[in-house]
């Protein structure tokens, strides 16, 4: 499966380069790949937009996540909690957080906490319902047994409730992260002086095509690999979910 | 210090419907009794309720010594391991990491699951899973034993084999055992003593002694 992949890559790249030399376009608006790879590496800016793009995005999606796993935990366990609490964050799922921006500055400027701030904010809702869903979905059963084991409320919370969750944490966090991407580009549109968001718009303004469609590979990689990562890291995780 | 269960004048109701009608007995320590009866006639509602996982309407309860459960489906933890399985209960007790595994070696070996301890419940037998719901409830060293149908999914051979082993723990742990079952054989194999119930509400039919069990006496008190 992995060789189609690849196969199917490279037939896309060999297709954009024949199309480039075989119709009259123009090279500007629409360069080669080899063009376009060219521009990347002769580019001494991409490694440290790439840094600080993910450096954003680890630090908001980090906060964002582990925020969203200790009030799904929360909401999903007590129905107090939920019923209190639960309806508010409701509310607030559904604000789109690029709504957000024009306050965030307003409140935080244009420096880093803004950014970090939005990006928590877009990674907490998926990993708190994520959460809330997998706390809630603990069979009656398995409380029973801890029941019959006389089984302290930490100790049920930590060992029963989070680790029978995790499939669904992980789920969420995964989502999480990834709706926490799509957000970081357009942040960075609108208020930095490094990262990839505020390059392509750079580059725009500049009519630097053939950098930005690298940069937008660039987004492309980087978002495939977090995904991986992230299943890789669920499978070490959850091995009782693997196969026989 | 003495083990048993007093079980008196005991009703069990869920709203109009009446589950457990006056239903007195005891079980002395170190005693096997079963409790035998149609399906649905509220066996496991009686565990249930001498172990506190339901409140009961009507009667009394007492229990002297600590308790445990044995679940019919094993009600194993995916997400953990044999060895994590049986090490829930003495884990949560506070004891130490040395002296956790030293409890969930020596219960592996007692259930014959030591090659298994890092195997995962979708890993293993019915079989298994039962040895490891039993050697669960052991780590947690009960005086008494509550039993829900264990044995009932498991095929003849296996299943004879889990009664010796369960009446080998038992001599060697000194246990006091309830165990509720629809199998006259396997109640009259195990058992000191057989409590019949009859269909729900479940009233008490029958209490057997061992010298007076009789396999076709039961099929007619059931029927």
């Amino acid at each position: 499966m992995k060789n189609k992949s690849f196969l199917s890559f490279f037939v896309f790249l060999v297709l954009w380069q024949v199309l480039t030399m075989v119709f009259d376009v123009n090279k500007t608006l629409f360069p080669s790949p080899i063009r376009v790879f060219l521009s990347l590496f002769e580019s001494k800016q991409i490694f440290i937009d790439m840094s600080v793009s993910l450096a954003r995005l680890i630090a908001g999606a980090l906060i964002g996540i582990l925020a969203g796993i200790l009030f799904g935990l929360i909401t999903g366990e007590f129905a107090f909690a939920n019923e209190t609490f639960g309806q508010l964050a409701n509310f607030f799922r559904f604000i789109p957080p690029l709504a957000l921006v024009p306050l965030f500055i307003v409140w935080f400027g244009i420096g880093e906490s803004p950014k970090v701030l939005l990006l928590a904010f877009t990674a907490f809702f998926p990993v708190w319902i994520s959460t809330f869903n997998g706390v809630q979905n603990i069979e009656e059963k398995y409380r029973l047994v801890a029941k019959s084991l006389n089984i302290r409320k930490l100790f049920l919370i930590k060992e029963i409730i989070m680790k029978g969750s995790l499939p669904y944490i992980l789920n969420g966090a995964r989502l999480g992260i990834s709706f926490a991407f799509s957000v970081l580009v357009a942040a960075e549109m609108l208020g930095a002086y490094f990262g990839i968001g505020y390059r392509l718009s750079f580059l725009q303004s500049v009519y630097k095509i053939d950098l930005m469609i690298g940069y937008i590979i660039i987004l492309g990689i980087i978002g495939l690999v977090i995904d991986r990562f992230f299943l890789s890291i669920s499978k070490k995780l959850t091995p009782w979910k693997n196969e026989n | 210090m003495k083990t048993e269960i007093t079980v008196k004048n005991l009703n069990k109701s869920f709203g109009r419907l009446k589950i457990i009608k006056d239903i007195s007995f005891n079980v002395k320590r170190g005693e096997f009794v079963s409790v035998i009866g149609p399906s649905g006639c509220g066996k496991t509602t009686l565990l249930h309720l001498i172990h506190g996982f339901t409140e009961r309407t009507e009667g009394k309860i007492s229990v002297n010594g600590t308790i445990c459960f044995v679940f019919q489906d094993h009600n194993l933890f995916p997400w953990m391991n044999v060895s994590e399985n049986i090490a829930v209960g003495p884990l949560n007790q506070g004891k130490s990491i040395t002296e956790v595994a030293k409890i969930t070696r020596t219960i592996l070996k007692e259930v014959g699951l030591s090659p298994f301890k890092n195997f995962y419940p979708n890993q293993i037998s019915e079989g298994m899973k039962q040895r490891v719901g039993i050697a669960r409830a052991l780590a947690n060293k009960p005086e008494i034993l509550l039993m829900d149908e264990p044995f009932g999914s498991l095929d003849c051979l296996t299943k004879l084999r889990m009664q010796d082993l369960l009446m080998k723990l038992k001599k060697e742990l000194n246990l006091t055992i309830l165990l509720v079952t629809h199998d006259i054989d396997e109640a009259l194999r195990l058992s000191d003593r057989v409590i019949v119930l009859s269909e729900r509400p479940a009233k008490i039919i029958r209490i057997m002694e061992r010298n007076e069990f009789n396999r076709e006496k039961i099929l007619r008190l059931l029927t």
